[in-house]
């Protein structure tokens, strides 16, 4: 049976490579989304999307039936941007998109179903200087979802 | 013990040194000499590496003494902006560098 997690993780790639000028974004960060890439970003890397699941907490124990959980999965959505020039507007642009992709325009926040909702948490922005200036963003945001008591389906 | 004789000798165009034009803040150009380095490094961006260059050139404090981050230098044709100078207290400044 598939992993409810995984098809998640699944459908918020599949949400955010919608990010694309031609779909009405801001920005092309669609063109690159990568599911927690742990390896270091090259030039060719970006612009990109990081998606990471870090962590899932057990909520409600309670409201929750005798054989389900119900779950916060916290994803981190990490957006980079390609050096040279690149000024933090962009990244603020970055925040937009991705906060529209995932419920603007009555985007569906429970991806079909797999969670019951999905909320914006937070958002940092990162701006790092070297010989080439880096900026970015990350984003998190929550989703509630139900599995099998013990399972991940 | 001559610090001045021990730097100048340092940065010579036959040593370490490379040759150097400082444009200080009001847009006056000095011709000086630097120890240039450029290396890699891994930039962390919350956790997410992104590969980059640290760029960094060491100069006579005497030879920019009113660095701040509207100068630039220009090495090989390249212009720099300094993101920032940090003076050694030996009569060095190490200017941090970038294209940006």
């Amino acid at each position: 049976m598939a992993l409810k997690r995984q098809q998640i993780m699944d459908a918020l790639k599949a949400r955010m490579q919608t990010i694309l000028t031609a779909n009405g974004y801001y920005t092309n960060l669609g063109s690159k989304v990568f599911d927690y890439k742990s390896t270091t970003f090259n030039d060719n890397d970006l612009d990109a999307i990081n998606l990471r699941d870090e962590t899932n907490n057990l909520i409600d124990e309670l409201a929750s039936g005798q054989n389900e959980w119900d779950l916060n999965l916290d994803v981190e959505i990490d957006i980079l941007f390609k050096k040279g020039g690149t000024s933090i507007t962009e990244a603020r642009k970055g925040i937009s998109d991705v906060k529209k992709a995932i419920g603007g325009g009555g985007n569906d926040i429970t991806f079909g179903g797999l969670a019951y909702k999905t909320n914006f948490a937070s958002d940092t922005l990162i701006h790092e200087q070297d010989e080439a200036v880096i900026v970015g963003a990350r984003i998190r945001v929550r989703i509630r979802y139900r599995t099998n008591i013990w399972e991940e389906s | 013990m001559d610090i001045e004789g021990d730097i100048d000798k340092l940065i010579r165009t036959d040593e370490f040194g490379v040759d150097a034009i400082y444009v200080d803040p009001d847009g006056v150009r000095r011709a000086i000499r630097v120890i240039f380095d450029r290396s890699y490094q891994n930039t962390d961006v919350n956790g997410a590496n992104v590969a980059n260059v640290n760029t960094q050139a060491t100069a006579k404090t005497s030879d920019v003494p009113n660095v701040n981050s509207t100068a630039l230098l220009i090495i090989d044709g390249v212009t720099y902006k300094i993101y920032e100078g940090a003076f050694d207290g030996w009569g060095l400044t190490i200017l941090s560098l970038t294209k940006d």
